[in-house]
This record gives structure tokens, sequence and C-alpha cells, in this order.
């Protein structure tokens, strides 16, 4: 194969745009080597030295642009040539779709308009990378944890002195402007805003708004740890006053774990002031404390989405403590179930991708069955001593730090849950798995048929022993997810999966059912 | 459109009686001119000020107003005048920029440059452009001692493009170390040129290396007279663009974010200064920033190693 270039005679490209092209050439198939630039003589030289030189190459001068491609097959000379012109034919600004900048600096020279970073770097360099957006004058998602304390403060007062958002670190969840950013659902638009300190608890409620024909304005995470006293709520607080503020606006939806006592007060000052109603979800916070403040507690996620659509609509919010089907059929659905199992089975294994879904499960069973073991309990003598070995009343977040070390998510890797089902469905005083099935960006995409191979497996082994097995799911998602809903729960149903429609609900029937066995 | 900062140097340019010259290169933030053999940049509101230099005061995008190479650039009364598409630019400078190197500044004690030297590297090393020449010229730490404590990243040059340059830049920097002048010249020549930039990289690292040993030395006059003489060299080896700017450098003269990263280095002014001075420096170009500062720091570990700081 001859040598392929293409020379223009005193013709200056800028340098952003010489690499671009020096890049995206070398990406095309049938590309072995490429070398792109201007006619300088070490440039000439080295096209020689690699053997992509020919004497009309050699006759150019330093200011004459070159491109000289050694090719497998020289058909690719069209795409080649086709690609150069698009590149120099493309305004910078135009060429952000195709070029991923390395840094920052580099991703504002193609996109000077951009208001919003999104970083998902190792921990060690979270921080600086935060900085550097943060001075640049954006907003930032920080995807990436192992963040200390003291870079999260830093971060936090210095996007508050900007007049920025800083959501996170540790924020695996955001909806803005409509977009939805790292794991969140497609939901519809509406006047509901949420800020929240919670991943999962924040997909769970904004599709049971969905759900319930109403939608969010926008959804602020604010990372995990923003109310614990060291923080202080920064981003919660800033979050509450930009949806304040925010005329799309009408109701506001707060999600975290019960936040440090003092932090929870400025949190709850700020929100009695709002001149539109609050919906608070202190996951197992106290529920009277928070009602003294003239804002709406929710015993729920499904229970906060439920009143803030409510408020939406004008309407009076109640407690929602029930389910979406009748008590009769509910009844009969947990006799059935009850009727299957033999005379060993009496406990639950709550096999959960989502932290918050976890604690909501945890905190809805209560203290009426003595522990519920985990791997983040509640109360700290609960806590497992291995966290791959159950006992008795379990509730697992296989999403936490110590699952995910070298492996993915379960979120977007379902197999470590899939292995721990089978394990669980081994023990025969297991009645009951639970599981949640989160849906949406950022997901698998099929969460649920990932996981149906060892729901089979299971249910056969405890078949084979002559006992039932009963799995019990929620689905978080829309039927806008780019998951299938429908079809989600139709895989669930047909083998032998009892849907509800919240985790709440799930948890709920759960109870209920354990509860029968006695 | 109105120009309302001027260099020096432009600003001699123009009051001269009469000049007539050509559109040389045409780019989103800047214009540049070849004028009685001279080239002279008019750039937008999101250009720095620097040696030959001009800018206007609105956000005006060059490649949007049509003009193309080669057009006719006079001058009438004052005003910088595109005659074929009748584009005039105002010339009302308020301020005319000093384009001279400015050596008199209070260095800084030595403890403290080995304290900011440490703190450039780490932010060339998390900020740098990995396509840029840095870190092929920090892997050279096996080979210098004064390199030996740095830290080094991966390259994205190919192993050809690397092998093909990473000696030359050894040998450059080891003849400088070593005062050997004669093989200066050849070496310079060798480096020269190399890089897909209209800038090519290896010029952009010389470009920092001489501002850096001219500003961090104790003999100005001698390293301009070897600069100088060195540039002659080059001349025909790389772009237009990229030799005028090193022809400025070798005088010393170098645009104003270069010249306020290598004071904030060298002079008696906080880390945190000099780290948002480096930051702008780096955001030059695609490469060039990185190269330039990496060139500087060069520069300045060489002739600290040399005692000559």
């Amino acid at each position: 194969m001859g040598v392929n270039y293409e020379i223009r005679k005193n013709t200056y490209y800028d340098s952003v745009t010489l690499m671009l092209i020096s890049k995206d050439i070398s990406k095309i198939e049938g590309v072995n080597d490429a070398i792109v630039g201007m006619g300088t003589d070490l440039n000439k030289e080295l096209a020689e030295r690699i053997k992509m030189s020919n004497d009309e190459i050699k006759a150019i001068a330093a200011n004459d642009f070159f491109i000289s491609a050694d090719l497998s097959d020289d058909s690719v000379w069209e795409s080649v040539i086709g690609k150069l012109n698009e590149l120099l034919n493309k305004k910078a600004s135009e060429n952000s779709m195709d070029y991923k900048p390395k840094s920052i600096n580099s991703a504002l020279t193609y996109q000077s308009d951009s208001n919003i970073a999104i970083i998902s770097v190792p921990g060690e360099y979270a921080a600086a990378e935060a900085r550097k957006a943060l001075d640049e004058g954006l907003h930032v998602m920080l995807f990436s944890d192992n963040v200390s304390i003291k870079d999260e403060k830093d971060l936090k007062e210095l996007a508050y002195e900007k007049g920025l958002l800083m959501m996170g670190p540790d924020c695996g969840t955001a909806i803005i402007n409509n977009v939805p950013l790292a794991f969140a659902n497609v939901v519809n638009k509406g006047d509901i805003g949420i800020v929240a300190a919670s991943g999962t608890g924040t997909q769970e409620v904004s599709v049971i708004i969905d759900k319930l024909g109403k939608g969010v304005s926008q959804v602020i995470g604010t990372g995990g740890r923003d109310l614990k006293e060291e923080i202080g709520g920064i981003s919660m607080m800033q979050g509450l006053d930009a949806l304040i503020k925010d005329d799309a606006t009408s109701v506001i939806v707060l999600i975290s774990k019960p936040p440090a006592l003092d932090i929870s007060k400025k949190i709850l000052e700020i929100a009695s002031k709002s001149p539109k109603p609050v919906v608070v979800d202190f996951i197992g916070g106290d529920y009277d404390m928070i009602k003294s403040y003239g804002v709406y507690p929710s015993v729920t996620l499904e229970d906060a989405a439920r009143k803030a659509v409510a408020l939406s609509k004008g309407e009076k919010p109640v407690d929602f403590i029930g389910f979406s089907k009748s008590e009769s059929e509910i009844e009969s659905m947990v006799q059935n179930e009850v009727d299957r199992f033999d005379s060993k089975q009496k406990y639950i294994r709550g096999l959960y991708t989502g932290g918050t879904l976890t604690d909501e499960a945890m905190k809805m069973l209560g203290s009426d069955f003595g522990c519920i073991y985990s791997n983040i309990p509640l109360d700290p003598k609960c806590k497992l001593g291995d966290s791959s070995k159950s006992i008795k009343y379990t509730c697992i977040d296989l999403g936490d730090d110590e699952f995910t070390q070298g492996r993915p998510h379960p979120m977007i890797d379902p197999s470590t849950r899939a292995e721990r089902l089978i394990l669980e469905a081994e023990d025969e005083t297991v009645a009951i798995i639970l599981m949640d099935f989160v849906l949406g960006y950022g997901s698998n995409e099929d969460p649920v048929g990932e996981m149906i191979e060892s729901i089979q497996f299971a249910k056969d082994n405890a078949k084979k022993r002559g006992q039932y097995l009963c799995v019990v799911g929620s689905i978080c998602g829309t039927d806008k997810d780019p998951q299938n809903l429908i079809e989600s729960q139709m895989k669930l149903e047909e083998n032998d999966v009892i849907v509800m429609p919240s985790n709440a609900q799930a948890v709920r029937f759960v109870k209920k059912t354990i509860e029968k066995i006695g | 459109m109105r120009i309302i900062v001027a260099s020096d140097d432009f600003d001699q340019v123009f009051q001269s009686d009469y000049f007539i010259g050509r559109v040389h290169s045409v780019f989103n933030n800047v214009m540049n001119l070849k004028i009685n053999d001279e080239m002279l940049t008019i750039g937008n509101v999101h250009t720095s000020i620097g040696p030959k230099t001009a800018l206007v005061n609105e956000n005006i995008n060059f490649s949007d107003l049509k003009i193309q190479q080669n057009m006719v650039v006079k001058k009438r009364n004052n005003e910088i005048l595109i005659e074929e598409l009748d584009i005039k630019f105002l010339y009302q400078p308020r301020e005319i920029w000093n384009s001279s190197p400015e050596l008199d500044y209070i260095k800084v004690s030595t403890d403290e440059l080995h304290y900011k030297l440490n703190n450039l590297e780490r932010i060339i090393f998390a900020n740098g452009d990995p396509d840029s020449i840095s870190p092929i010229v920090f892997d050279l730490r096996s080979d210098f001692k004064w390199l030996a404590d740095i830290e080094t990243y991966p390259t994205e040059f190919t192993d050809k493009h690397m092998n093909f340059i990473v000696g030359r830049i050894k040998n450059l920097l080891n003849a400088v170390e070593k005062d050997l002048w004669g093989d200066v010249d050849d070496l310079a020549k060798s480096v020269i040129g190399f890089g897909p930039g209209l800038t090519p990289a290896s010029d952009d690292f010389v470009l920092g290396l001489m501002t850096g040993l001219l500003y961090s030395g104790r003999n100005y006059m001698r390293d301009v007279e070897l600069y100088q003489h060195f540039v002659k060299l080059i001349n025909g080896r790389t772009t237009d663009v990229s030799y005028e700017g090193l022809v400025n450098a070798s005088r010393g003269k170098v645009n104003q974010v270069i010249k306020e990263a290598a004071l904030s280095i060298l002079s008696n002014c906080s880390t945190e200064v000099m780290t948002d001075k480096v930051d702008k420096l780096i955001k030059i170009g695609q490469t060039s920033g990185t190269d330039i500062l990496t060139g500087i720091f060069i520069g300045i570990k060489l002739n600290v190693h040399k005692g000559e700081f």
C-alpha cells in the first residue's frame, strides 16, 4: 500500500482543531497510523522515519498543512478525507458531540456555555476536579465517593460563596431541567421540586409522583453526608432556597436519613418559612418534631410522594399507610403465601440494591422481630459480623461500599445479588426474599431479566426440598424509562414473584405475612 | 471595531507614516497580519495582550467576518483597514502595554522557590494536557539528577512519536545544563517543529524553557545574545506564527499570561496567586499552555541546579 496523503498549502488551523483531527483520524477503522500537522522539518522527518512520507511531503514548507496515513486498505482514504473535511468545516463549538475532552478546561473550550459539571473520577482526584469546576463558575454534581469530610465541607463552602450548587460527593441522582443525571428515571415535568441526600430514595419518590400523574421541576441531590454535623446541611439549605425561589416549583420534598439534631432544626426552620408547602421524609425521623415546624412529615417515601402530589393538586394530604389494593385482596394474598410455607420457614431476607430502600425496609419492619440484621443496621448492635452471611431477619444493602469495591454497583451488574439470592434460598428457615428492581438511566439495561434465572433456580431448589420460597419485589421505574417497565413486571409475575407498587407496600406486605406466620 | 489596548511594539509599527500588508491567518479569537515582514496580531476580548498585539473591545469572531488569508491590510489615518470587506479597526488604544521583560522583581527565597516548584509540578501533573510534551520531559527524570524527584504521568504520544523526540529533548537539556552552546545550535534545530499544532509542542516547550531561564537567570544580556543567535538558526524550520513567538521570547518578550505565570513562580507572591496565574497559562490553546509551563518549570529547575538563580 502506498502513502496516502493530503497537502494544503499555506493553510493554518488552530491547535485545538489540529489535535482533534489527529485523534479522530487515528480512530477510523483501517487507519494503522497517521500523522497530522504542519510541514515543519521535524514533522516531515518524523513522517519519513515512520514510513509515511513521499517526495511531495518532503517538498512542503513549514506553513503547509499535511496529513499522511498508513491504511490497511486504500479505500479507507475516502473516509479519512471525509472526516478531515467534516472536522475542518465544523466550528469548534459544534465539535463537542464528537470530542471527549480530557479536562474541564478542554470541555469549556468546546462548550463555553456549560453551567454544570458531572464529575466521576476516583475519589482521590475528585475534590480537585470539583474545585476546578467551581472556579470556572460551574455547578457540580460529584458522583465520586471517597472524598474526605474536610474536602466536602471546603467545596460546599466555596460553592456557597460563589452562589453555585455543589451536589455530592457521592451524589448519584439528580434531574435538572428535566434531564436525568447519573442514576435517574425519566419522569414527567411538573411542579414538585425535590432536594435529597439519598439516591434510590429520590428515585422512588420521583417515580411515584410520575405514576400518580404529576411531575418534578428539579431534583437536587446533596450527597449522603450533607446533613451530618460536620457539613451542616449546606447543600440541602441551598437546594431548598433554590426551590423556594424557583417559579416552576410549587411543592417541595426533602429526603434524607435523620439528620444531626441541630442540622435538622436549621433545615426545618428554613422550611417553616417557605411560602410553598414542604413535605419532609427524614426516614425514621421524629414525625411530631417535624410536624411542629408546620411542614408535612411523611411515614415512607411513597407517603412523601403521595403528599406532594396531593398538595400540588390543592388537596389535603393524609398519611398513606396502606395498600393500593383493597384490604381483602391483600389479606387473601397474605393467606395464600402463609399456607405455602412449612413450619421451619419464618425469616425475611431483604436483598437490596438501593441503600435508602434498605433503610426504609428496616425502619418499617421495626423492632417487632427483634434485630433486623444488616451491613448498614439502624441499630449498631444489629450489625452483621460477616456481611456475606445473613442471620434470621436480615436486610442487606448490596450497593454499599464493601460489596462494590473492585466491582460494579449491583444496579449496574446484578450478578452479586443473583449469587446472594441463591445462597439465601439454601437456608431452610427463610420464607421470603424481598427485593428492589431499579430502572432508569445508569441502571442495567434489564435488571429484572438478569435476576430471573437465579429467582427460578432459588425457587426450584426450595421446591426440591419440599419448601416454597416467596419472592416479593417492587420496581422503581416509569413507563418512559429506557428499560421496559411493563415487560419487567410481567417477567417477574410470570415467575411467581409478587410485585408491589412501591417499596413501602412490598415491605408492608412482607411484614403482614411474617406476622401471620406467627 | 475599536482597538483599546496595544503593545508598545504594535504601536511602534502603527505610528509609522504608512503601512501596507496582508492577512496572514485568521482564527476565531485572533487575526494575524504580516506587515513589513513583521507578524502583528489583532485579538478579541478573549485574547490576552502580548508582544506585537492589539486588542479590540468586542467579542467578535474573526472567522465569521469572512476575512481571508492574503487580503490587503492598510493603515488609513487612525484606522487599520481591510478594504475588500470594508472592515475598519479604529486605533484608539487607552493603554499601551509594555512588552519588555520584567526582571526587577523581588526574588523569592530558595526554600520558598522549592516549595513553589513542587506545587507547580503537582499542577502540571493534575491539570496538564496528556497530549502535551510534558510527560515525555518529565520521564527524563532518570537521566537528570535535578529532575529525579519529580513524578511523571502517561503520555498520549504513540511509541513511534515518543521515540522520535525523547532523545532529542534529552540532548538539548544536557547541552543547556552543561553550557555546551555550540551543541545547542544543532540540538535546537533537531527539536524545533515537532507536534501537530500551529505552534508545535516542542516549540512551545522551548519558548517556555527560554522564558524560565531568562527570568530566573542572572545574566540576561548573555542569555539574550545566545537565544537570538539560536532563533536565527531555526528560521524556516517551523510555522511563521510559532517562529514569531520564539523570536520574541528570545528577547524575553512573551504574552502577559506567560509573563505573569513566570513572575508568580519566581517573585515573592503567594502560592495561591501562583496557582491562579499558572492555571490561566495552562488554558492557552490545546496543549500550548502545558508545554510552555513545562518549559518554564524546567528552565527554572535548571538554573537552580546550576546555582544561577
